[in-house]
């Protein structure tokens, strides 16, 4: 890490002493950049490679939009989409209806997208105000506000409102449906909201300071589980309340030869549980524990984490010459939290003790902490010593260590008072290492062609506290070595027709876990034709292949997808057509030990055979002066074999028509039908039906 | 010492290729010594130069007018380009406005992507946006700026409007990564489609230090997926060794799955006994956790959803199991 602060440093000062000659030459000579370029760097470049003041100005992230056009006049541009959604009844599990489409009836804001340049004047908040809703009414919804004052400021704020309902059978413990209570043990019906604000200040300047801060929730209700010592589960009520306050704040420097971007910032961190029992269960266990019938009567949960803790960052590129860049960024973080539990059960509850006795009320009350201090950093550099010969080498190093400690409590009543009391101290240590270092050459051979090829070299080591059964030390030590040799080309015969592909084959040595990335060989192709008519044509596939042979592991993996897509999209907008088919296929297979039945080699087979294909079709309708409707139709299928079979389709049609040039009508169909062989119990249908007015400014 | 071996290459390689561009002048010009010609050969073509963006409007009515709402054509009022922000891409223009000849004017489009690159990376390499730039899938692949961006077309059809959407977003990208886009219409997905995501809330498409072009988190170095998901990031009292050491790809799909929760799994036991499964500990090749977690019956249902009682599968503060 310090040699890598290190290089950074150096990085900046060179930066730093480049930058004053070019600026002292700027001074000298506001000529064209050409006359003092080199031929090679003509041709290379031909925008104005020399002109730092120049280009530092052109450097805005996002110029006033459209603010060239210079109009005297305010202007407002875009579009207010409303609409009503009829949802029928929903066929089969209305569930998973649910925790996969989650529609229903009501009215809504589709999509708002306004755009106001206001007149230009010095007294002006903004240049523009680019304000986008999305969604409003559905339980997925986003909206954006862009407003920036040319060379003073910009602000953006993006919001998200994600609804997350996850309540499905196949996820839970099946024997529970005979109890009729609960069919899943691990429900959700949360809500997440992001909302992420930045203001840029001097945003075109050479020295930009920006502040932000993002606000992310959690927050809602679910099912839960209580689990005793006898792993009788407990199904129970959950309230969830996560949230997470981000402060941040810094810097950017950008200069013609060097951008320089220093960040600060603090998060804030709450986490919190609460978990009640509603009447008497019996839990899932359908036979006696140790003679004795177990049951709950009363169970809470109150669980608390609060966290809190400051990051730095830093990162910028460096380009002392035409022919050199340099890369890198260092970042260091470390939160740290504090969890506090208490837990009640009272009914009839074995106890965690050698004792094997049935407690009436046992109590568990707990304190963690845990912090977890991180260091990354990279650097990388492109070096082009000839026009046709580009050399790329990167180094990345992360280190991270998570120290915890948490003592737990328990005491154990019977009706005539304390009967027993436990006391288990714990402090663990994670502790990781991870290295990656790559070298690439890319030449271009033609104008046409494009190879390359390099290696990359991966290590790390990771250390880790043992698992329950582990007899042999109180930590574990896994590590990681890859080699790695890429290759990969573009041909581009025409300009109409563009071919990629990209190889990897590994040979590793040592990975974390069995089912890590060993001996694989990965390959990419991907073409696209731009042919006559508009029409373009696209096809790739990809493959990969993994195997770890290590004794004790017979873990293969292999997965091939192929995809092609066409569109077509002429000119004279009467008619568009949009597809794609896309065939994958997965298979895993690795075996796996189990102690209860005792076998060392059960078989973990995982098939997954997919095919999936979409289309979009829209065509002009005959209509008379501005009525000239547009008929839109297709959807999408998939339909997978294998492991889990499943059908789903969503067909879907759209009449639109436009009553004036400011006004359109229109009505939207679609369908949604799941069925799934091995789990039928979660397929649903339904339809849906969308009629709404769309305004054009 | 052991680490330091490991940047060997690397720095051998920066030395040869610095020390090329270095030997690469001197080679030039006694090149060009040696072709000079007798003073009887005929005069070297005039030299160009800037021809303005008034002399490009003559003939390129069409998109001169739409390139007046591209935001590039701000350089018209920057005062080193002023009246001709054309040629800040295209290069001098006098010699084509002479000849008309494609040949004499520089067109973005037709130069190999390294060329078109750098024609816009002249200005905008030193972005923020572009660290990491040459570690980046895009750039490794020689898809040019080009192929996403355009310069002249607007309103709705422009990148820069479409690019101002998720929905746009979505289908430019959807529109090579035909494969990633088809995931998505798996039952189980990340809310793309649905526009509440964009692609590019995860990846980064002009560079990233991670694979994938995988955006990082806004408070470390970890994968931007904890930007959402917070509470899986850490730290833990106890700790699931995976969830900080490997990719979440390892238990999840993040594009989509047939499987709930996005697993890569039909059921949850599979993918937890793929690993811990294993009597050796530390197991003969090395890797981790794979002792058996406890003694179940697997042939029980009750627990072949492991994740019903390892509920805090992600990590834990109160229980070393997972359980709570």
């Amino acid at each position: 890490m310090k040699r890598l602060a290190f290089l950074l440093m150096l990085a900046a000062t060179f930066a730093f002493a480049a930058q004053q000659d070019t600026a002292k030459g700027g001074q000298d000579n506001q000529k064209p950049a050409e006359e003092t370029q080199k031929p090679d760097e003509k041709q290379a470049a031909p925008a104005p490679a020399a002109q730092p003041e120049a280009k530092s100005e052109a450097k805005t992230d996002a110029p006033a939009a459209d603010a060239a056009a210079s109009t005297k006049e305010k202007t407002l541009d875009g579009v207010i989409d409303v609409g009503a959604r009829w949802v029928s009844d929903v066929g089969g599990d209305r569930n998973t209806y649910r925790s996969i489409v989650n529609q229903e009836s009501g009215f809504r804001v589709v999509n708002l997208d306004l755009k106001y340049v206001p007149a230009p004047h010095d007294n002006n908040v903004a240049d523009s105000f680019i304000l986008q809703a999305h969604s409003w009414g559905d339980p997925y919804n986003t909206m954006r506000l862009d407003m920036q004052r040319n060379r003073i400021y910009r602000l953006t704020s993006n919001y998200s409102n994600i609804s997350y309902f996850n309540y499905l059978p196949s996820f839970a413990d099946p024997t529970m449906a005979t109890t009729g209570v609960f069919l899943n043990q691990r429900a959700y019906d949360t809500k997440t909201r992001i909302f992420d604000n930045e203001l840029l200040l001097l945003p075109g300047y050479w020295i930009q300071p920006y502040i932000a801060y993002s606000r992310n929730t959690d927050g809602g209700t679910g099912i839960s589980t209580l689990v005793d010592a006898s792993n009788n589960v407990y199904p129970i009520m959950n309230n969830i309340h996560w949230g997470q306050n981000i402060f941040r704040g810094g810097v950017r420097v950008q200069l013609s030869k060097l951008h320089l971007t220093f960040e600060q910032g603090a998060m804030v961190f709450k986490d919190d549980q609460g978990v009640y029992s509603n009447g008497t269960s019996l839990g899932d266990r359908t036979k006696p524990y140790l003679g004795q019938t177990l049951y709950l009567t009363n169970g809470w949960q109150a669980y608390f984490v609060r966290g809190d803790g400051n990051f730095t960052k830093g990162y910028g590129t460096f380009s002392p010459t035409s022919w050199i860049d340099i890369y890198g960024q260092i970042y260091h973080s470390k939160p740290s939290i504090t969890s506090t539990l208490n837990q009640l059960a009272q009914g009839n509850i074995p106890g965690a003790t050698p004792d094997l006795a049935f407690y009436s009320t046992a109590y568990d009350q707990l304190y963690g902490s845990a912090a977890m201090p991180r260091t990354s950093g990279s650097v990388s550099i492109e070096v082009r010593p000839v026009e046709r010969l580009r050399y790329r080498g990167s180094y990345e190093a992360d280190s991270y260590h998570n120290d915890s400690s948490s003592t737990l409590s328990q005491l154990y009543y019977l009706s005539s008072g304390l009967a027993g009391s436990l006391s288990t101290p714990y402090t663990g240590r994670l502790e990781v290492e991870q290295h990656r270092s790559q070298n690439e050459v890319l030449v271009d051979i033609t104008r046409k062609l494009m190879v390359r090829g390099g290696y990359r070299y991966e290590w790390g080591s990771a250390d880790v506290p043992s698992g329950y059964l582990s007899t042999t030390t109180p930590t574990e030590r896994g590590e990681l070595v890859r080699h790695v040799g890429l290759a990969g080309a573009q041909y581009r015969p025409t300009q109409r027709v563009v071919l990629n592909a990209d190889f990897e084959k590994s040979n590793g040595v040592k990975t974390f876990y069995r089912t890590g990335l060993q001996d694989y060989t990965k390959f990419r192709a991907q073409s696209r034709f731009t042919l006559p008519w508009n029409l373009f044509f696209n096809v790739s596939g990809n493959y990969l292949h993994n195997e770890n042979p290590d004794s004790g592991t017979t873990a293969k993996f292999t997965s091939a997808v192929e995809s092609a897509s066409l569109q077509w999209l002429p000119s004279h907008h009467r008619i568009s057509l949009i597809a794609d088919y896309t065939h994958s296929e997965i298979r895993s297979d690795i075996n796996y030990f189990t102690f209860v039945p005792y076998n060392p080699l059960n078989r973990s087979l995982y098939v997954d055979n997919d095919s999936s294909a979409s289309m979009m079709a829209e065509i002009a309708l005959p209509g008379k002066g501005l009525v000239k409707p547009k008929l839109s139709f297709g959807g999408s299928m998939v339909a997978t074999a294998g492991s889990r079979p499943s059908r789903y389709y969503q067909p879907t049609g759209k009449l639109l028509l436009p009553l004036t040039s400011h006004v359109q009508v229109y009505a939207d169909w679609g369908w949604y039908g799941l069925h799934q062989p091995f789990y039928y119990y979660e397929g649903f249908r339904a339809h849906t039906l969308m009629t709404g007015v769309r305004f054009l400014m | 010492m052991t680490r330091f071996r490991n940047l060997i290459i690397p720095l051998t390689a920066c030395v040869l290729a610095i020390s090329a561009r270095a030997a690469a002048p001197a080679r030039q010009d006694a090149k060009e010594s040696a072709a000079k010609p007798a003073a009887s050969a005929p005069a070297p073509p005039a030299k160009a130069e800037y021809a303005g963006s008034e002399a490009c409007a003559g003939c390129h009515e069409d998109i001169t007018k739409s390139f007046a709402r591209n935001p590039h054509f701000n350089l018209e009022k920057n005062k080193h380009w002023e009246g001709k922000a054309c040629e800040a891409c295209h290069g001098m223009g006098s010699k084509h406005a002479e000849s008309t000849s494609a040949d004499d004017i520089v067109n973005p489009l037709k130069q190999t992507a390294a060329k078109t690159d750098a024609i816009c990376l002249s200005c905008h390499r030193n972005q923020s946006t572009h660290v990491g730039r040459i570690q980046g899938g895009h750039s490794r692949s020689a898809i040019a700026c080009t192929s996403c961006h355009d310069m002249h077309k607007t309103g709705a059809e422009s990148s820069f409007a479409r690019l101002k959407r998720t929905a746009g977003i979505n289908q430019l990208c959807g529109s090579c990564h035909t494969a990633a886009a088809a995931s998505f219409l798996k039952p189980h997905h990340h809310k793309v489609p649905e526009g509440a995501m964009a692609c590019t809330s995860c990846h980064n498409p002009h560079s990233s230090f991670m694979s994938r072009n995988l955006r990082q988190a806004s408070t470390g170095a970890e994968p931007g997926c904890v930007n959402c998901h917070g509470d899986k990031s850490g730290p833990f009292v106890f700790n699931h060794a995976p969830v900080q050491t490997d990719a979440c790809t390892t238990c999840h799909e993040p594009h989509g799955s047939v499987n709930p929760r996005m697993l890569t799994r039909q059921e949850p036991f599979l993918l937890c006994l793929e690993c811990h499964s294993n009597l050796q500990s530390p197991s003969k090749g090395g890797s981790l956790g794979n002792v058996p977690p406890a003694l179940h019956d697997m042939r029980v249902p009750r627990y072949r959803n492991c994740t019903t009682c390892h509920q805090k599968i992600h990590g834990s503060n109160a229980s070393k199991g997972l359980l709570r």
